[in-house]
């Protein structure tokens, strides 16, 4: 918490009143012409309801249900005025003029007659009233401040309308009429009882729900399947971050003889809109059962392969068992398919032995450079496999961007056989592979060919969009992107 | 009636702006009205340059709220930002622990005419 700083002396008390309200009022991004409005209707509703202040505590905690009784009372009473009204014969002229009639009766009532007829209490009058503080109500002040907040956004929007009148009348008369067909179309439909019924029973219910924050609740149970509606195949390929790199790829890789269209077929991949649904509502979600859940049958981590939405929780994955993984791997050495394995083979050896061996070293440079994203630390992992000892490799980053290359050809290769009894075992992990091989060769390549890419991938919109897909992790995987850019500025000179 | 007499009003702590007798009779009259309530000054400390001030000073307080609770809701009610400090010390004599009910606090630090009183600063200060 910041301290607002009072060191800079005791003195011009006078005028910090003025100050500290214009401080602190809850600042906006907007004018500061708004904030001053605001201000100036606040203070004003304030000096109005001020010594309202327990009536109006009162009369929330009665809405909120914290006095039962006095609540059933208040329904009851809104209820009978209602259909009073509603169901009354008697005309409206009748009932305005009586209305009137009374209100005036009141108003001379409380500001002639009962000033006159009432004792002078001095030490009364010179009370201040008590403020009330009751947790879960808003106070008169915040009350104060929400209406005026409200009544400057009323008054800004009627202005804006007149503005808009002025300027194309013909627009206006066409939205405005449209809109009122809406609203004639629904009167003609719905009664005028049951909506008007059902406004009172809304203006009624709201400080309850608002009370116990239903709305929040709602929306959060309502934003995944929103964004489940959202979404479309195309859509959501066109949105993701890695497409980009997708994107790039084809042009980028066109030059450098290692690309089949095969190849490329492999690493697009293949959309299910089903499943990339239930996977963004599980990424959006903040609810580890459901986590839970989608990992635990297996199908979270071959989808997960396949759809680059999720790369920040491989990512996790990679990195929080990354022996564990090569642990895995290793058990499928022995494989039935010989050539398969043999590519698969040497995909380990390259890729997973290495860091294993040298997880020390690896872990302490990663520790140094906090490179957390993938692509960095695969990019070092393949460094210290072919240069063995890391800190004292000489190898250029072409030498090693050719071999890197070279290798990860022939384990893609490897990957797209048929492969009956992998399949059998693990559906997920080849294309889990052939993947992220992929992705590591970009990345070598990346490094080989120019610093100015890895910049290029990590620019602001691709940061924003990673930052709602982000549920539970999501502060993390932005700080491991800020990290991955660090360590591309750092690690590049090695 | 308060524009005018408001801020001379606020300019005097409440302790010299009433009676010892007239608090005595204030807390009881106000006790007996709500017994489940614990009257409590809050007054700005008179050095503080970036608080604004109450709308009120006088504030009854339910017991079984935490002074975190309480914290809470005055800063609300001064329409604080999360980034700005607020300190509010028992009694002029320092800050209390945010775990204690107003009931403790008040059991611990009432005034000897009933109120507990309360200062709030933006800083801490302690031994003014």
């Amino acid at each position: 918490m910041a301290h607002t700083g009072t060191l800079e002396g005791a003195s011009m008390e006078d005028s910090s009143d003025i100050q500290g309200s214009s401080v602190c009022l809850r600042s906006r991004p907007c004018s500061s012409e708004r904030d001053g409005q605001v201000r100036a209707v606040k203070a004003a509703l304030q000096s109005r309801l001020g010594p309202y202040e327990p009536v109006l505590t009162y009369l929330q905690s009665v809405l909120v249900w914290e006095r039962p009784l006095q609540c059933v009372l208040l329904y009851t009473a809104v209820n009978i005025v209602f259909w009073f009204f509603a169901l009354t014969s008697l005309r409206l002229l009748f009932l305005l003029a009586f209305g009137l009639a009374v209100v005036i009766s009141v108003d001379t009532w409380k500001n002639k007659i009962w000033p006159e007829i009432r004792v002078q209490n001095m030490e009364e009058s010179e009370n201040e009233s008590w403020g009330l503080v009751q947790p879960g109500i808003i106070s008169v002040p915040e009350l104060c401040h929400h209406i005026a907040e409200a009544w400057v956004s009323g008054t800004v929007l009627k202005s804006n309308v007149v503005q808009y009148k002025r300027h194309n009348p013909g627009k206006f008369c066409i939205l405005t009429c449209g809109v009122f067909t809406c609203l004639a179309v629904v009167g003609q439909y719905i009664p005028g009882l049951v909506l008007s019924y059902s406004a009172l029973l809304a203006t009624l219910l709201a400080p309850l729900a608002a009370y116990h924050r239903v709305f929040q609740y709602v929306w959060v149970k309502l934003e995944p399947v929103l964004q489940r509606l959202d979404f479309s195949g195309t859509g959501y390929m066109m949105s993701k971050p890695i497409d980009n790199q997708f994107l790039r790829r084809p042009i980028r890789g066109s030059g450098e003889a290692s690309d089949s269209e095969e190849e490329l077929a492999a690493f697009c991949p293949t959309f299910d809109d089903a499943v990339v649904a239930k996977e963004l509502a599980l990424t959006d979600s903040e609810h580890s059962d459901a986590e839970m859940s989608y990992t635990e049958n297996g199908t979270f981590n071959l989808s997960r392969g396949q759809t680059p939405l999720t790369e920040g929780s491989e990512d996790f994955d990679r990195h929080s068992d990354n022996e564990e993984s090569f642990a895995a791997d290793l058990q499928d050495f022995p494989s039935i398919n010989p050539d398969a394995t043999l590519m698969d083979d040497d995909d380990d050896t390259s890729i997973g032995l290495p860091s294993l061996a040298l997880s020390g070293l690896a872990s302490h440079r990663a520790s140094v450079l906090d490179a957390h994203l993938d692509s960095d630390q695969e990019d070092l992992d393949e460094e210290l496999s072919l240069s063995g000892l890391p800190p004292a490799s000489d190898f250029t980053g072409d030498l090693a961007g050719i071999i890197a290359s070279n290798m990860i050809q022939a384990a893609i290769a490897g990957a797209l056989q048929p492969r009956p009894h992998a399949a059998q075992r693990r559906e997920g992990p080849p294309k889990a592979r052939a993947q992220r091989s992929y992705r590591k060769q970009s990345s070598s390549e990346l490094d080989t060919d120019m610093d100015g890419e890895d910049f290029e991938m990590l620019d602001q919109s691709e940061l924003n969009q990673m930052d709602p897909t982000g549920g539970a992790g999501g502060s993390r995987r932005g700080e491991s992107q800020g990290s991955n850019f660090l360590s591309s500025l750092l690690g590049k000179p090695q | 009636m308060p524009p005018l007499e408001k801020p001379q009003l606020q300019n005097k702590p409440f302790k010299l702006r009433k009676s010892f007798a007239t608090r005595r009779q204030e807390v009881a009259g106000i006790r007996a009205k709500f017994p489940n309530k614990i009257p409590v000054i809050i007054e700005r400390f008179d050095r503080e340059k970036f608080l604004p001030p109450l709308d009120k000073t006088k504030f009854l307080v339910p017991h079984e709220l935490s002074m975190t609770q309480f914290i809470t809701i005055i800063r609300n009610r001064m329409a604080l930002l999360p980034t700005q400090a607020f300190y509010l010390l028992v009694n002029n004599s320092g800050l209390s622990s945010m775990s204690l009910t107003m009931a403790q606090v008040y059991k611990d630090h009432q005034d000897e005419d009933g109120f507990l009183y309360m200062t709030y600063a933006s800083q801490e200060m302690f031994g003014r």
